[in-house]
């Protein structure tokens, strides 16, 4: 199969062009493998989104604004952990792929933070759910306001420092690293 | 003397020219910009006792984004 225009790779997702308006909320990556080798898998940026996650707009100057949906961070541990489980079992005899990771049913928080001191440093926080907007199941947003926030602010800065260490401490594998979570 | 009227028709039509620019392009309106923060907000931010509340409640909010994420 071909990968994608932009070279990604194509996953188990629906690529036919059409306007924005009739892509409705189509999960991206529902199983992150590749649809006709089973055993391909593409985790974070590597996997071709099949169409931008809001309406397309123009720059003042005319550039063209593609909204593609983050792929980095929280979402491509998420998927990565789909990946790796499904790895597992495929090895030990499972036919296929069976864990999904789509981007239109799992959130993502992001802190920006600056400045090393805890007290003078600061950052804002955002979180979005789910991050491929699904108007079906929230028509008003396609996102559950709920969730879905930004704030700036010390505390930010804080959970930076704390997601940090935590982190750290997860990719050296200490003692109960794995509930830790993505 | 000259000049100077000449200077002052020149930026007189430059500043009509933006005006009018202001007045064709939406994103150069100040309906356009972003809410800037009041003196309220910017305090808060940086205000202690309120910032350890925030982080508990952003804590929170991020650990249940993350519980319904992994369903």
């Amino acid at each position: 199969m071909a990968p994608a225009l932009n070279g990604f790779m194509k996953v188990d997702a629906n690529y036919e062009a059409k306007p924005h308006e009739e892509c409705g909320s189509p999960p991206i990556g529902q199983h992150p493998s590749e649809p006709d080798y089973r055993n391909l898998f593409a985790v974070g940026i590597a996997f071709a989104p099949p169409h931008p996650i809001s309406r397309p707009r123009k720059a003042p100057d005319g550039t063209p604004i593609f909204p593609t949906p983050p792929r980095t961070g929280m979402p491509s541990a998420m998927i990565g952990k789909a990946v790796a489980r499904n790895v597992v079992e495929m090895i030990r005899g499972v036919d296929g792929p069976q864990h999904t990771a789509s981007m239109a049913e799992m959130g993502a928080a992001c802190v920006a933070s600056a400045g090393a001191n805890p007290f003078t440093g600061t950052a804002a926080s955002m979180t979005v759910f789910p991050i491929v907007p699904d108007f079906e199941t929230y028509p008003e947003y396609g996102r559950d306001i709920d969730n879905t926030f930004g704030e700036i602010g010390l505390a930010g800065h804080w959970i930076k420092i704390l997601l940090h260490h935590l982190f750290l401490y997860k990719a050296r594998m200490k003692p109960l690293w794995h509930l830790i979570p993505e | 003397m000259e000049n100077r009227s000449e200077h002052h028709s020149e930026s007189r039509s430059e500043s009509q020219g933006v005006r009018s620019t202001a007045q064709t392009r939406a994103h150069l309106q100040k309906s356009f910009y972003a809410t800037k923060p009041t003196g309220g907000t910017t305090f808060f931010r940086t205000f202690l006792p309120y910032q350890v509340w925030r982080f508990l409640w952003i804590n929170l909010k991020m650990i249940r984004i993350i519980g319904k994420s992994h369903r």
